[in-house]
């Protein structure tokens, strides 16, 4: 494109070349100030005073200025060069104008937000930088610009265009930062697909949580991770308060009082903020944000009162210490856990016809029942084997298998199980419920049960099992209850099982504990009175 | 209710009148082939002897497809105590009557209530407490009198309701009322009600079974009329199948002299083709139920002996029921029962036992009675538990009211009589997702009264219905101009304080 100003009068020239260096003037100026106010303001989390914060959370608006203008240039740019418009660029004079004056009084509303309202930290201060960043190259792109228009070099243009190149990068990372610090970091993401997450390195792997897993890296980590760490963390400080370490924890923020006291619930600060009443200004998380759950509380509060240990898993303490809540809330945990490493598929996906075709084959041919357990297709599918008449060979699995994921619930009771049925069972990854009362094991090789990582209920009443099959049935980690009633299990072979699933229910010899219990019964009869009453 | 359930289930509809009115010979044999009479039908459609053998299905699921949401319960075993037990005799410790021995129960308490005719003639109501002791039992402090050791040690398996109450005051309504949900006769029983709307799981045994005890207390008890355990204006397929108590549990099972199973057989087919060709003509539901029945009967030619059959019974079980176990007929070898009837997928058993009407007389017949079932509950609750089948087996223990404080007849240290007493009694569940070990509700000082958390039949109805994983108000049929359901449409509360 070519200036304009050749024609222009001599004298005009002169007199706004004159205008330019005042403007250049005023523009190192600027600089200067920008770059010293930093050092007027403290980012040391403390709270300033209300009118400070009062103006300061207007940053959150007028920012939103210097970004819109500096976005809208490239686009004037492009369209200016690509419809031949060259008046268009007129405009970008007066926008680079009023970009880096928002720019500045960004950066000023900013740091009275930032030293006033309790921030602290790489974040923040990252933020600040860049804020300023723009403005600078705002205000220096606004420069060029005149300067190119006023004198017509090239190298202007170029000194400005990479400034506004600077200046968009700055906004665009500040920006970034500014929003980890208002809605937490990885708001954008959050949502995405677990999987997509893995995948993209943004997450790692989860891990699948059982009795074995360590109950504050299992549970309260993630817990406080989800529910605090957006606030305070090494990055952003609030409060003075950050949850990077487990000493971090502990030690607390501000209030020079301890975040956890092992075994003390009134001494630890960061349970007494948690359930403090929503109304009260000291609630955290603070207003907008979900506050803790009453699930999420009672697990914090039983990990306190427990001593807050760090690595022992519930698996390590004795049964029935932990209250049904407690019990509830972990367990939901764990469910989520595995449902995300095994998602629930819905039988739903196979066509209507096709479904029923499957199960009707199954029920002519096989005497295998299969319905759903309940409307919602997410209960999955339960089998009985009621009218079952012939031993589940090759076949009946087969015509099983398109079904098999579905299966949450399945009782084989009576059947006979042989090698193959094992390893068949074990490719059911949704099972909850597996039922083999008064089965005849013809295969007691347990092992493959352990790939089953929902099974929460098994039954093996009344079967051939005994001590040996201990190791495998110890392995099944998600168990909740066992029945070993009426087997050759010994005590050995359960004190095996119970020392590896401590919480898990077994249910062993009942029956014959009962009968060598029975009350003593007064063998005095009541006197035998003939009844004269008749309705 | 989603697109999959309504193509997966045609016995879905529930407007009989509209299903079966606009019925033609090709709708019927497409219907017979997916749901109703498909067994029967078998042969006609030249099914192998093989695969009719295995089908199943009488009515296939039952009519809702499957449970509105996902069940905690899967069978209901009900220990119906016929009569009213005496609830101040073995639950409901009131220790502020012992000092009120034959004082007259306070108006106010009375409230003006309707009495039976059998005490409303007296000149006074003297309270009678109770002349057993109480003590607290288990991890629970549950108070059980005296005369049931057995239930006390399981006290921490129970939930101890003893505010339950109903409106009828008279034996025939009030069994009418607790079982249908409604003191009038005609409406299907709450066994009924599952087997229609849950299906069997069982093809080859009745999907409501009903058994009958014998009883050491006063002979002369209160009669119980099948209408009780009746499907009402449900198909008559899904009415309580009662067992005989002595001899064959159901007559006529056994082929006659003579007869072989093939020559029953082909009788049987001869038999359902003419009652085919009727049901054509006639379109009457009833003649499926007909054929259905007659196929279940066929089967249960083979299944019932094999239930019946105690020999794999263990020792340490069949000594847990105790001695009665090996006579049948008795409340022991009746629990036995109906937990192998649960353990072979049946959804409703109920064992009635009679004579727990105490006009008099408590303390010659109540002990009797008591020992009659203590501990064949006991066994039964401690049985289940040992099988897994206590996790999704309801079992709900109780009578139709409670009796009162004040005595009838005669009162004595030693004895006395209570008459009926529908305000607050006292009815215990175990398993199903019931909440284990606790007491829920209470009554006054005089047992008279609810003063915390009532508990209607109706509203212990709609909890076991809701353990089942059904919404009360949908499981219904259209009749008589109503949406008719097990609890009726008076306002029903599903109890949360008892479940988990």
């Amino acid at each position: 494109m070519q200036p304009a100003q050749s024609s222009l009068p001599k004298q005009l020239q002169k007199k706004m070349s004159k205008q330019l260096k005042y403007a250049w003037m005023i523009g190192l100026g600027l600089f200067s100030f920008l770059l010293l106010l930093p050092s007027f303001v403290s980012l040391d989390g403390e709270a300033g005073n209300d009118w400070a914060i009062f103006f300061g959370r207007f940053h959150i608006v007028v920012l939103h200025l210097p970004i819109g203008w500096l976005m809208i240039i490239p686009f004037i740019e492009f369209i200016a060069r690509q419809c031949a418009l060259p008046e268009l660029k007129k405009a970008i004079r007066f926008i680079l104008f009023f970009a880096s004056f928002s720019a500045i009084l960004a950066v000023i509303i900013g740091l009275t937000l930032a030293s006033s309202d309790g921030y602290s930290g790489d974040i923040v201060t990252t933020h600040m930088w860049l804020g300023i960043t723009t403005a600078i190259f705002t205000i220096l792109a606004c420069l060029f610009n005149e300067s190119f228009h006023v004198l017509a070099k090239n190298l202007f243009q170029k000194a400005y265009f990479i400034s506004l190149f600077t200046a968009l990068l700055a906004v665009t990372w500040g920006g970034h930062l500014g929003g980890s610090l208002v809605q937490g970091e990885g708001y954008l993401t959050e949502k995405l697909p677990a999987d997509l997450k893995v995948t993209l390195g943004l997450e790692e792997a989860p891990e699948l949580l059982s009795y074995d897993t360590p109950i504050y890296q299992g549970f309260i980590e993630p817990m406080l991770a989800a529910q605090c760490m957006s606030c305070h963390n090494s990055g952003k400080v609030k409060g003075q308060f950050k949850l990077d370490t487990l000493e971090d924890l502990f030690k607390g923020g501000k209030s020079k009082k301890a975040g956890i006291v092992a075994g003390d619930l009134k001494a630890s600060e960061v349970f007494h903020r948690v359930t403090l009443p929503r109304n009260n200004d000291k609630a955290m998380p603070p207003e907008g944000r979900t506050p803790l759950t009453e699930e999420q509380t009672a697990l914090m509060r039983w990990w306190i009162e427990a001593g807050a240990p760090t690595t022992t898993s519930i698996n390590q303490l004795e049964p029935d210490s932990l209250p049904p809540e407690v019990i509830a809330a972990l367990d939901n945990k764990i469910n989520e856990s595995a449902e995300r490493l095994y998602p629930t598929k819905v039988f739903t996906s196979i066509e209507p016809t096709l479904l029923k075709q499957y199960i009707q084959q199954l029920q002519t041919e096989f005497g295998i029942d299969i319905v759903p357990v309940s409307q919602d297709p997410k209960d999955g599918l339960q089998i009985t084997a009621f009218n079952f008449h012939t031993s589940m060979d090759e076949n009946a699995w087969q015509a099983l298998s398109p079904l098999a994921e579905f299966i949450s619930y399945a009782d084989f009771g009576g059947m006979t199980i042989n090698q193959q049925s094992w390893q068949q069972i074990a490719k059911l990854p949704q099972l909850r419920s597996l039922l083999l009362d008064n089965a005849n094991l013809e295969s007691t090789d347990l092992a493959p049960l352990n790939q089953l990582k929902k099974l929460q209920v098994l039954n093996l009443f009344n079967t051939g099992i005994n001590d040996k099959n201990s190791p495998d049935l110890a392995k099944i980690i998600s168990l909740k209850k066992l029945y070993v009633g009426q087997t050759e299990i010994t005590l050995d072979g359960l004190q095996i099982i119970q020392s590896s699933l401590k919480q898990a229910k077994i249910y062993h010899s009942l029956v014959e504990q009962a009968v060598l219990n029975l009350p003593e019964i007064k063998t005095k009869e009541a006197p035998e009175k003939k009844s004269e009453y008749a309705e | 209710m989603g697109r999959l359930e309504k193509k997966m289930n045609n016995s879905n509809d529930t407007d009989f009148a509209k299903k079966y009115n606009t019925l033609s010979r090709r709708g019927f044999l497409k219907n017979a082939a997916l749901g109703v009479g498909g067994t029967a039908l078998g042969s006609l459609l030249g099914q192998s002897a093989h695969a009719l053998e295995n089908a199943k299905y009488q009515l296939g699921q039952g009519s809702l497809g499957s449970p509105h949401f996902r069940p905690k319960a899967k069978r209901v075993i009900n220990l119906f105590m016929a009569g009213g037990p005496s609830q101040h005799d073995m639950f409901d410790y009131k220790p502020k009557m012992k000092d009120m021995f034959g004082k007259d129960l306070p108006e106010e308490i009375r409230n003006g209530q309707r009495l039976t005719g059998m005490t409303s003639g007296q000149d006074s109501f003297p309270i009678a407490p109770s002349k057993y002791d109480f003590k607290q039992h288990g991890d629970s402090g549950a108070w059980v009198s005296e005369l049931l050791p057995y239930t006390s040690k399981m006290v921490d398996e129970l939930t101890f309701i003893k505010s339950m109450h109903t409106e009828a005051i008279n034996h025939d309504p009030a069994i009418t009322y607790i079982q249908t949900g409604s003191q009038q006769p005609g409406h299907p029983s709450m066994g009924s009600w599952l087997s229609y709307g849950l299906g069997s799981e069982n093809a080859n045994l009745p999907n409501f079974v009903v058994l009958h005890s014998s009883w050491t207390g006063r002979k002369t008890a209160q009669a119980l009329y099948n209408r009780l355990w009746g499907s009402g204006f449900l198909p008559a397929s899904h009415q309580g199948v009662s067992f005989q108590s002595t001899g064959d549990p159901i007559l006529y099972l056994t082929n006659a002299k003579g007869v072989n199973s093939d020559v029953r057989r082909t009788m049987l087919d001869g038999l359902r083709n003419l009652n085919q060709q009727h049901f054509e003509k006639m379109a009457d539901p009833s003649i499926t139920s007909r054929i259905a029945q007659y196929e279940l009967a066929n089967r249960m030619q083979s299944s019932v002996p094999e239930l019946t059959d105690l020999k794999k019974e263990s020792k340490a079980t069949l000594d847990l029921y105790g001695p009665d176990v090996h006579k049948p007929g008795t409340f022991a070898y009746n629990c036995l029962m109906a937990r192998r009837l649960a353990e072979r997928g049946v959804r409703f058993t109920q064992i009635f036992h009679r004579g727990w009407d105490q006009h008099q007389n408590i303390s010659g017949d109540l002990p009797n009675q008591c020992r009659d079932v203590d501990q064949a509950c006991y066994a039964l609750v401690t049985d289940l538990k040992s099988r897994g089948l206590l996790e999704d087996t309801i079992v709900t223990w109780g009578g139709e009211f409670g009796r009162t404080i004040y005595c009838q007849g005669k009162l004595t240290k030693e004895n006395y009589g209570r008459d009926h007493h529908p305000r607050s009694f006292t009815t215990w569940v175990a398993g199903g997702g019931f909440k284990a070990g606790i007491t829920y509700g209470e009554s006054d000082d005089f047992g008279y009264n609810i003063v915390k958390d009532p508990v209607h039949i109706r509203d212990l109805n709609r909890t076991v219905l809701h353990q089942l994983g059904v919404d009360h108000k949908r499981l219904s049929v259209k009749h008589q101009g109503l949406d008719q359901t097990l609890t009726g449409v008076e306002e029903s509360h599903l109890i949360k304080g008892i479940i988990s």
